[in-house]
């Protein structure tokens, strides 16, 4: 009796995650959780789980002739609250996640407000040898880039920031009308007028765990604050001024209005 | 440092979200490694890997060290595989150098390694991963190979040393036997870790989201200080070794050993690790081996300050 209440407990439980792992991948949460390149391994894992859940049911296995146990023995108490362990967090944190992080993760954290913090962009010489930089050789990252009705470019935080940190990049956006979303929260620092504030985006390398807020600051043409962690579509002008010695980039005299969650709300 | 920032705030909503994170990523690897502890009581003859293996145990440990670059195993899937493998008649110590030695010492983690940084000496900081992981791996063998079979494994795991075979593979079961058997084995370690790194993820994401991390930053200024706190940073985060080189190298303030510390002893000992080592050994035995990596990788790293990268 205990030995087939254990198995339909076995069988329940990975059949649990496998429909977890599988609901984030068929449903699409998955994309706020972890970077594309995992996206496969939990599919995988979601299936394989199901499909060992079936088995587990349907395969009895014989009585070990050898009189022993397969694995570790653990008193029914153990097995309770283990059991427990593996459903209940599961379910209230499936439930209740929002699928992207808050302004306590967030201020935690850290904000980047420098290329320099990031991996990939290390080291940036002043002068990069020619055809080693946009624009050297007549590339330039106005080519990669689109534009909406206005004219006006559509970006990302991480490319301004990356712009502050190399001079032929800066060049291609300095005064430019861009267009970008992002999350709005307060800035505590290059902001001597209280007239400023950041456009953070989530830089993630592999899950959500990891990911780290970049943000650009904002200098809005009428500066009304939003509830932390708003999603708000900016557009008005790039500049990079030095200011406390370092280069940072701004979107001035922008007209900022709420937006709607995207579908991706990370950057890779 | 915003002063008005407490150093521990929690919000429920960021905790869950960072802790469903971590188990999708980490989920597939501990399920394959599961599915390969299954198959190895199955379907390894007991004792193989002992004859594969240098007798001579020191040789043994030194061998046990390279073997993550021929089986590469992230630190949560190591553990269950090796579980099987010593039950088969793995010696203790080499299956303790595996353990230590392949998250660390194997091609993904080198190319990774590499390429977070770039700028940042990346064939050096590469080698010197492999490089010291591996120094560690062996040493922590050595002292194992040392230690009573008692002091170190959990009886429940002696037991199954103890059985004919190491396991339940019988050479006279079926085939179709022998897979329901494997696919048992592999669904009960599932689960058994599964539980640990469940307690593990928890504790990681709630010090990820929870924690003002920017109270790191001044210990950047000592190299012996920023060493530690890297490492303490390590165990905190509970980064997969595939990935945690990305995250080490934007600690640009901080010194390239503090760097190198926290991409050796992360893979080696962290938050959800203590919780997935005590399904196999003995919680002093955990204790003990934290603490000796965490003074060993310190000693070391502090020591290759002089290499001024």
């Amino acid at each position: 009796m205990n030995e087939v209440l254990g198995r339909f407990s076995r069988a329940g439980i990975l059949m649990l995650w496998g429909t977890v792992l599988s609901y984030f991948v068929f449903s699409g949460r998955v994309v706020s959780y972890l970077h594309p390149a995992f996206h496969w391994m939990t599919i995988s894992a979601g299936v394989v789980l199901v499909v060992m859940a079936l088995l587990v049911l349907l395969l009895p296995v014989e009585s070990d002739p050898a009189g022993c146990a397969p694995t570790i023995q653990t008193p029914i108490l153990l097995r309770v609250i283990g059991g427990a362990l593996l459903v209940v967090p599961l379910i209230v944190t499936v439930a209740s996640s929002p699928s992207q992080f808050g302004a306590t993760a967030v201020l935690n954290r850290g904000i980047i407000s420098s290329a320099s913090q990031l991996p990939y962009i290390v080291n940036i010489p002043d002068d990069p040898l020619p055809g080693q930089a946009f624009g050297a050789d007549g590339g330039s990252v106005m080519d990669y880039l689109t534009r909406n009705a206005e004219g006006q470019i559509v970006t990302e935080a991480i490319d301004l920031l990356y712009a502050a940190e190399e001079p032929s990049m800066r060049q291609d956006f300095e005064g430019q009308e861009v267009e970008m979303i992002g999350q709005f929260m307060p800035a505590n620092a290059n902001n001597p007028n209280g007239n400023r504030f950041n456009l953070v985006r989530m830089f993630m390398l592999c899950c959500a765990a990891d990911a780290q807020p970049l943000a650009v600051l904002v200098q809005p043409q009428d500066f009304q604050p939003f509830p932390n962690m708003t999603w708000v579509k900016v557009s008005g002008k790039a500049v990079f001024p030095l200011e406390g010695g370092n280069r940072i980039a701004i979107v001035e005299n922008a007209h900022v209005e709420e937006t709607a969650t995207p579908a991706e709300v990370f950057v890779y | 440092m915003d002063p008005d920032l407490p150093w521990f705030q929690f919000s429920f909503e960021d905790f869950s979200f960072a802790f469903l994170s971590i188990l999708l990523e980490g989920t597939p690897f501990l399920l394959l490694g599961t599915l390969i502890s299954g198959f190895i009581d199955q379907y390894l003859p007991a004792r193989l890997m002992t004859r594969i293996l240098p007798r001579n145990p020191y040789a043994g440990i030194l061998v046990s060290g390279t073997l993550g670059v021929i089986f590469p195993m992230c630190e949560c899937g190591v553990v269950p595989v090796i579980r099987r493998l010593i039950a088969k008649g793995l010696p203790l110590s080499y299956g303790v150098t595996y353990m230590l030695a392949a998250p660390i010492v194997n091609v993904i983690v080198g190319v990774s390694t590499f390429a977070a940084f770039r700028g940042q000496f990346p064939a050096e900081m590469t080698s010197l991963r492999l490089g010291v992981g591996y120094l560690v791996a062996v040493l922590a063998g050595m002292a194992v190979h040392n230690l009573r079979i008692d002091l170190v494994l959990k009886s429940s795991v002696i037991a199954e040393i103890a059985r004919p075979g190491g396991g339940m593979g019988e050479p006279s079961a079926g085939h179709a036997q022998r897979l329901t058997r494997a696919l048992d084995v592999a669904t009960r370690d599932f689960l058994a870790m599964m539980v640990f790194f469940v307690l593990g993820v928890a504790a990681a994401s709630v010090f990820s989201t929870a924690i003002n991390q920017e109270i790191i930053l001044p210990l950047a200024i000592d190299t012996t200080v920023a060493t530690l706190s890297l490492m303490g940073l390590a165990a905190i985060l509970s980064l997969c070794s595939t990935s945690d080189a990305f995250i080490a190298a934007t600690f640009v303030s901080f010194p390239a050993v503090a760097k190198l510390a926290f991409l050796v002893f992360g893979p080696m000992m962290d938050l959800k690790l203590i919780f997935i080592y005590s399904a196999v050994f003995r919680k002093r035995f955990v204790l003990g081996l934290a603490v000796g990596l965490f003074v060993l990788i310190a000693l070391i790293c502090t020591r290759l300050s002089i290499l001024r990268l």
